[in-house]
């Protein structure tokens, strides 16, 4: 305050705010914009770790039907279902990783945050394997 | 030496926000690690039929879930301090690599599952 260096002036709330100590790789992928509010930071943040909760979900869940279901399953049905819960795993925890990169963007430019892509892919791939397993019921009961 | 009455490190860990962000933050990423346990035991179960093939995840998920733990502290630290500061870095490295490391886990399993 009773320095006269510029440096020391904190800049309005609503003027962008010079970049801190951030790496050439984050700073490109993060674009330009300001900082946006801590809360919203946050909020993103636990919004990809519940995201990538999901994906861990349907990982165990590949896993265990992979162990476990030996005896309830034909080989090829018990490697499909198996299959398609990894595969959605690795769908939701890819988009994950996208859909949080693109809000905190959105966030820093101050745009409408994107739509979700994961969510179509996440009811169509659950109907999916629903779907498989209605099938293999109605053909193990008849 | 002087610090451990904590005056001093403890002064980051106060910050005002009536929604406790920093709170639901630390706990969202305690779950995230408890998952990752869980599936981490899940893998055990597939020693028996893969070998090799299943420690290599097993592996993965344990030093993940240390290093979240390990960061657990630090990150609370940094959210409650970025809430009185009105700013937080983006945790642009923490997402990669945790986004990294569930993709790979998965990818390990589909190679196990496809290759029999």
């Amino acid at each position: 305050m009773n320095s006269p260096e510029p440096g020391n002036v904190t800049p309005p709330a609503s003027a962008p705010v010079t970049p801190p100590e951030r790496g050439r790789v984050s700073a490109s992928l993060l674009g330009g914009g300001c900082e946006p509010d801590p809360r919203f930071t946050l909020a993103n943040e636990r919004t990809f770790l519940a995201w990538i909760r999901t994906a861990l979900a349907f990982l165990a869940g590949g896993i265990a039907v992979e162990a476990f279901t030996s005896d309830v399953f034909t080989p090829g049905l018990r490697r499909g279902v198996a299959l398609s819960l990894l595969v959605l795993a690795l769908l939701v925890s890819a988009s994950a990783c996208l859909r949080w990169l693109k809000v905190e963007r959105a966030m820093r430019q101050r745009k409408p945050l994107p739509l979700p892509v994961l969510v179509p892919i996440l009811s169509l791939g659950g109907a999916l394997v629903a779907a498989g397993l209605i099938v293999f019921l109605i053909n193990g009961a008849s | 030496m002087i610090r451990r009455g904590h005056p001093v490190s403890s002064r980051p860990l106060r910050h005002d926000d009536p929604g406790l962000q920093p709170e639901r933050t630390l706990l969202a990423w305690r779950r995230t690690l408890l998952t990752l346990i869980g599936v981490c035991l899940l893998f055990l179960r597939w020693i028996p039929p893969f070998g090799l093939m299943a420690l290599l995840p097993i592996m993965v998920s344990l030093v993940a879930a240390m290093l979240i733990q390990i960061g657990l502290n630090a990150r609370y630290r940094k959210s409650a301090k970025g809430m009185t500061q009105e700013r937080i870095p983006a945790p642009l490295r923490e997402v990669a690599a945790l986004g990294c490391t569930v993709i790979v886990l998965s990818v390990v399993a589909i190679i196990a599952v496809v290759s029999g």
